[in-house]
């Protein structure tokens, strides 16, 4: 379903250089930094939470064109299925305040097709002042071809995405009733465009959830997260869930170790997690999954650790 | 400068007290692009999709002509070798606007070669799970409710499940193709007639609890799925030639719908659909054009009173 696009002619050197590389020796890679901050309600001073997190990150944006991408989905005000719009609104204040060149704010939901409607009833127009001018519906964005999703095959993907400096990836920590779980990786979910792939983005589902998550993690490499655990969905997330407060914000690059991290506040064993397994991989390599490979900083995981609800299908992920 | 040129129509055509249609159409002339296409925002590239509903939005006008042969053009070159056609320039791949590529030629009565290929290519086209391994492993794989494979739709991107919106659009230009592209070769015309009645059965065999539609199932993992106003006035669409009860049926829910929607684009899109099926809208504020959303207006322009929402009706006489 995605075009091939490399022919039999270019994949003989392509594979045999691949091959010598991988041969070489891979250094080991170094610890990566993963900030746990309790943020007890969406009232408290989330700026000031997520300033000291990027600091403990050594974050550094400076002239930087950075998208912030929000897990807006759907709305339905008896739940808690979105990022909450102070966490955009906190976010887009220090982003800003680190120095950012510009800071844009973008999404492309699965679920509905009116994503300004959604923002409104979200609540992300009145929390960030000029969100109009700021936002890029990545659904509707204009696109560009890239290689590489799949190894062999092309994507088409938002040229505001792909033209950006830094993505910002801002999930709502929840579970999932195909992943198991959605945080920071699977977030990128939203940077499909639906006028190509439609709404859901059935392709993502068809080329397999876990293997979709980690092609497009592999793309988009300059990213940064920081989670929504304040209130987290539980049971049959990401949309039929039931709020979870948790009272923690999960910030760090390493998104593979963001996500492994919150997996263990959820009470869920991350190298049960297909998508994280796979992205961990020596041969994938886009993070560290291992408590030993990730430098825990501020609050420590058994501080904060809330077992979030499972469904019976992903019973077998809990961390024992 | 598209802005500016915005600004000063609508001055002008507030200051003339002309009717919303003008205004609409002055907000969509001000918006195409160069090329003759309009995009999902102005500036923007173009996109088969939005200017499908601009060209019908701003149909029957002799002063929109030229602009509409303009768009004609654009629509033409969308068109790739095997038939169907790319979304837009970007995209070298073909899919579910090919619908709306042949929707357009039934309503200029374009029949050549190139409405053929896309039509044979529409044909070939369906949702995966029309594919003979899926229905021979379906009872295996603990299989939504009402999913029943063997009526199978469209998909949007190839090689993917049928889904609500672009079966309801394959669907009319099925339809359409039917009415007006006479004669069709009886095989051909056959393969659309039973086309035609399997897309509207997978329709309403994935109709919600509530009486809606999801994008395309009606569970998930057996737990029942909310309807959307969007994605139930667009299955309306669909459901033209479908027996009168499911037709009321499904025109309560996009009214209730319609009533309560806070989504314009999901109100546009109701307001067509229901007008369509020649349903009366509760009196609103005329709507004005939202700025930076040419879908948008021309939906609204298609849908109100004095639309050109006709043009989305069926006419039944071969189909």
């Amino acid at each position: 379903m995605f075009p091939q696009s490399i022919s039999r002619r270019a994949f003989v050197p392509a594979a045999a250089g691949l091959a010598a590389a991988g041969c070489s020796a891979r250094a080991p890679r170094a610890k990566s930094p993963v900030v746990i901050l309790k943020a007890p309600s969406y009232s408290s001073n989330l700026f000031e939470t997520m300033k000291q997190g990027a600091q403990l990150c050594r974050l550094d944006v400076r002239g930087k064109r950075v998208l912030l991408k929000p897990n807006l989905v759907e709305f339905d005000g008896q739940t808690c299925i979105n990022t909450h719009p102070s966490v955009l609104a906190a976010a887009f204040e220090l982003f800003q305040y680190l120095g950012a060149a510009q800071v844009m704010i973008g999404e492309g939901p699965g679920h509905r097709r009116d994503t300004m409607y959604l923002a409104e009833a979200a609540g992300y127009r009145q929390a960030v002042t000029g969100f109009d001018r700021l936002f890029v519906d990545l659904n509707l964005d204009d696109v560009t071809a890239r290689t590489g999703f799949l190894k062999d095959s092309q994507i088409f993907l938002p040229n505001t995405a792909l033209s950006a400096d830094l993505i910002v990836s801002l999930p709502k920590m929840k579970t999932h009733h195909w992943a198991g779980v959605t945080l920071s990786m699977k977030n990128f979910f939203g940077l499909v465009p639906g006028a190509v792939y439609g709404w859901p983005k059935n392709p993502l589902h068809y080329a397999g959830i876990p293997k979709s998550i980690v092609e497009l993690n592999r793309i988009f490499r300059r990213t940064f997260a920081i989670v929504d655990g304040v209130v987290g969905m539980e049971g049959n997330g990401p949309i039929q869930g039931t709020p979870k407060l948790c009272g923690v914000l999960v910030m760090g690059a390493d998104l593979v170790a963001v996500d492994s991290t919150c997996c263990r506040i959820m009470g869920v064993d991350p190298s049960k997690v297909e998508f994280l397994r796979l992205a961990a991989k020596p041969d994938t390599d886009l993070g560290n999954l291992e408590e030993l490979q990730i430098d825990q900083r501020g609050e420590a995981i058994g501080v904060v650790r809330k077992p979030f609800g499972l469904i019976r299908e992903f019973a077998g992920l809990r961390l024992s | 400068m598209q802005a500016k040129a915005w600004a000063f129509t609508r001055r002008y055509f507030t200051w003339m007290s002309l009717s919303t249609q003008a205004l609409f159409a002055g907000f969509l002339l001000s918006h195409q692009n160069k090329d003759g296409g309009w995009g999902f925002a102005p500036g923007r590239a173009s996109w088969l999709e939005p200017t499908y509903y601009a060209m019908l939005a701003l149909d029957g006008v002799p002063a929109h002509a030229k602009a509409l042969d303009r768009a004609w053009n654009r629509i033409r070159s969308w068109q790739l070798p095997g038939g169907g056609c790319r979304p837009t320039d970007a995209v070298d791949q073909p899919g579910w606007t090919t619908a709306l590529w042949i929707q357009l030629h039934c309503r200029r009565k374009v029949f050549d070669g190139k409405f053929h290929d896309a039509l044979f290519w529409l044909t070939q086209a369906r949702g995966d799970e029309g594919k003979l391994w899926r229905r021979l492993l379906h009872p295996f794989l603990k299989p939504e409710e009402g999913y029943l494979p063997e009526r199978y739709g469209w998909s949007w991107f190839p090689e993917t499940n049928s889904w609500v919106e672009p079966t309801v659009h394959s669907l009319l230009a099925m339809q359409s193709s039917l009415s007006h592209a006479e004669p069709l070769p009886r095989l051909m015309a056959n393969t659309l007639k039973e086309r035609v009645a399997l897309g509207q059965h997978m329709l309403l065999d994935r109709r919600c609890d509530d009486g809606g539609w999801n994008y395309g199932s009606k569970t998930a993992l057996r737990v029942p799925l909310p309807s959307y106003p969007e994605t139930t006035a667009i299955a309306l669409l669909g459901l033209q030639q479908a027996s009168a009860s499911d037709r009321q049926a499904a025109c309560s829910k996009a009214s209730q719908f319609h009533q309560q929607a806070e989504s314009p684009l999901a109100r546009a899109w109701l307001q067509l659909a229901l007008r369509v099926h020649g349903e009366t809208i509760a009196p609103a504020p005329d709507p004005t054009p939202a700025e930076g959303h040419p879908l948008l207006a021309s939906l609204q322009m298609l849908g109100a009173q004095d639309g050109n929402f006709h043009l989305m009706r069926i006419d039944s006489r071969n189909s």
